[in-house]
């Protein structure tokens, strides 16, 4: 309940102190301390960030910006500074030492392609006009940046010294998204040699 | 204004009611400092906006703010929170001196930099004189707790201040190692303008951050090391300067409106109050100086009487580069310097107060602005650029 308040709360806010931007460089900074006050607030509550942010980027984006043109140009710009500053403290959390680690990575990875293979080939049986599943299951296995984020937020949620499993857990999805990468490529790489070769 | 007034007043009462969740003190995750920092950027602009519609400067308006929301009036931003937020004032030191240093083109002076030199060096050797003498005397006077003042101590110089019994040496390894790794960072960030030309911005910030974290480490000072690196790049390197200025732009809105927030937070109230006299009056003296030493100058540099009239108007204004020295005075670990570094902040506080206040009256005199004829008439509106391109010393 008290995500769920403080995440429309915020995105009203949000909506208020954006429209009340002059210039891009106001309209930057003002985003700069909307994204900063939004995740700070559901830190110091103990609450999920990005849960809290993402309610409040919802209520932002349904409420009209008028005049606002260059707005999504502005959110594109500083998204990806933090994007980079971001992966960049992921990578300073990640430690490959521990053997747990590994085994919960190798757990996860087998997890996350097993599911998607098993969820590409149901959906081709449901569905028949649906690409075949090699194809879709390219598609289902790339890892976008929630799964990260989602423990990185939890590694915050204890301050500078997050605790060993939830290391462990970062380890898993970091390299979850790396291997994932290279057999996506693998894949595709087969496919077009396959279809050199036919 | 009545919206920038009400915006504060929501930021402030989602705040409020944000901290009331947990009793004063007691944090669960962290100090907080992330929401200090979204909360001193947002009402830092506001009271900036505020200030700016009552004709006042954006920079005072950041501080006072800073100053209501510390932990010595209201009570929103904690000490804790503050001390995190640290590394962020650090590199906000190296972006307003980088940003100074990329904007001092010798070559531009060159052709007016005797007279420039006699103007500026005699205004500031009589008002240095004349404050030498005045913090020389107020020493002694300076109230007892003032010898405890400031939260910001030990932020900066660690390890500086002749523990092992060579000052000097420590001194000189200091400034010599900030200003060799200024030219190096100035040398690189050309490079990666004239080479990459992309995200200069995000570079430069990337290098200053290093520099911050990096500087503890192995004491650097971010001023020093920024200030070279932005002559290296203007005066040294065939990358234009104003380039770097303005790719960082859009960043130095929300790094100046912290910075000057967290500084005024900082400012510990009742040492500030105890001092108000003595900081009004060496800021008087300090004008005082300017006004005598800048008649001696343009008499020997042989300038127009009317012109050096005017002129300590635009040398009274302080802001970035002098808080950020003020800062550092802080930091260090004499005794003498923890009791002076509140006088010091006062001093800057109402020569922030009323030098833009003086510096727009005399641009209107001058023609310069406002309703007067004027050869080259500036934008109406500009005392922000003003009060920015203030900022170096």
């Amino acid at each position: 309940m008290l995500l769920c308040g403080l995440g429309t709360t915020l995105g009203v806010v949000a909506h208020l102190v954006l429209r009340s931007a002059r210039d891009p460089a106001e309209e930057t900074a003002l985003l700069l301390g909307t994204v900063a006050l939004s995740a700070g607030l559901a830190e110091y509550l103990a609450l999920s960030g990005p849960v809290v942010c993402a309610l409040a980027g919802v209520v932002l984006a349904n409420l009209p910006l008028h005049g606002r043109a260059a707005f999504p140009r502005t959110l594109r710009d500083v998204e990806r500074p933090l994007y980079l500053v971001f992966l960049l403290v992921v990578g300073a959390w990640w430690q490959p030492g521990a053997w747990q680690a590994w085994v919960l990575a190798a757990a996860y990875l087998g997890a996350r392609v097993a599911g998607k293979w098993l969820a590409a080939h149901l959906a081709v049986r449901l569905s028949p006009e649906l690409p075949a599943p090699n194809v879709l299951v390219r598609f289902l296995v790339p890892q976008g940046p929630v799964a990260v984020l989602v423990m990185a937020a939890a590694a915050t949620l204890h301050g500078g010294a997050p605790p060993a499993p939830i290391l462990w857990a970062i380890h898993a999805v970091v390299v979850g998204v790396l291997a994932t990468e290279v057999l996506v490529h693998v894949h595709r790489r087969r496919g077009l040699r396959a279809r050199e070769a036919a | 204004m009545i919206r920038d007034v009400v915006l504060l007043g929501v930021l402030v009462a989602l705040v409020r009611g944000a901290r009331s969740f947990l009793p004063p003190g007691a944090t669960v995750t962290g100090s907080g400092a992330a929401l200090a920092m979204g909360f001193v950027v947002l009402a830092a602009l506001y009271t900036g906006r505020i200030f700016h519609r009552l004709r006042l400067p954006h920079l005072t308006g950041f501080l006072l703010c800073g100053m209501v929301l510390g932990p010595q009036v209201s009570g929103l931003l904690t000490d804790a929170m503050l001390h995190d937020l640290s590394l962020v004032k650090r590199v906000a030191v190296g972006l307003i001196v980088l940003v100074a240093g990329c904007e001092l083109n010798v070559r531009a002076l060159r052709p007016r930099l005797r007279r420039i030199g006699l103007l500026a060096s005699g205004g500031m050797v009589v008002a240095w004189l004349l404050l030498f003498v005045f913090f020389w005397l107020a020493l002694p006077m300076l109230p007892p707790t003032a010898l405890l003042a400031t939260s910001l101590a030990a932020t900066a110089f660690p390890g500086f201040g002749g523990s092992d019994g060579n000052a000097l040496v420590g001194l000189a390894t200091h400034l010599g190692g900030s200003v060799v790794a200024g030219a190096g960072l100035g040398l690189l960030l050309s490079l990666y303008v004239s080479r990459v030309g992309r995200r200069i911005g995000l570079f430069v910030f990337a290098l200053l951050f290093t520099v911050a974290e990096a500087g503890i480490a192995i004491h650097l000072d971010p001023l020093l090391v920024g200030l070279t690196a932005g002559l290296v790049v203007e005066n040294a390197s065939p990358v234009d300067g104003s380039r770097v200025v303005r790719e960082t732009e859009p960043a130095t809105v929300p790094v100046f409106a912290l910075f000057f927030g967290v500084i005024g937070a900082e400012v510990h109230l009742d040492h500030f109050v105890a001092m108000a006299g003595l900081a009004v009056t060496a800021a008087m003296m300090r004008a005082t100086g300017f006004f005598v030493g800048t008649q001696v100058g343009g008499r020997l540099a042989g300038v127009e009487p009317l012109l050096v009239r005017r002129v300590p108007f635009g040398m009274i204004p302080q802001a970035g580069v002098a808080l950020a020295l003020a800062d550092l005075l802080a930091g260090s670990s004499q005794p003498w310097a923890q009791g002076l570094a509140p006088l010091v902040f006062g001093t800057i506080v109402v020569n922030e107060l009323v030098g833009p206040v003086l510096f727009r009256a005399a641009l209107v005199r001058a023609g310069e602005v406002g309703g007067r004829p004027a050869d080259e008439p500036l934008p109406p509106d500009d005392t922000e650029e003003r009060e920015l391109a203030s900022v170096p010393p």
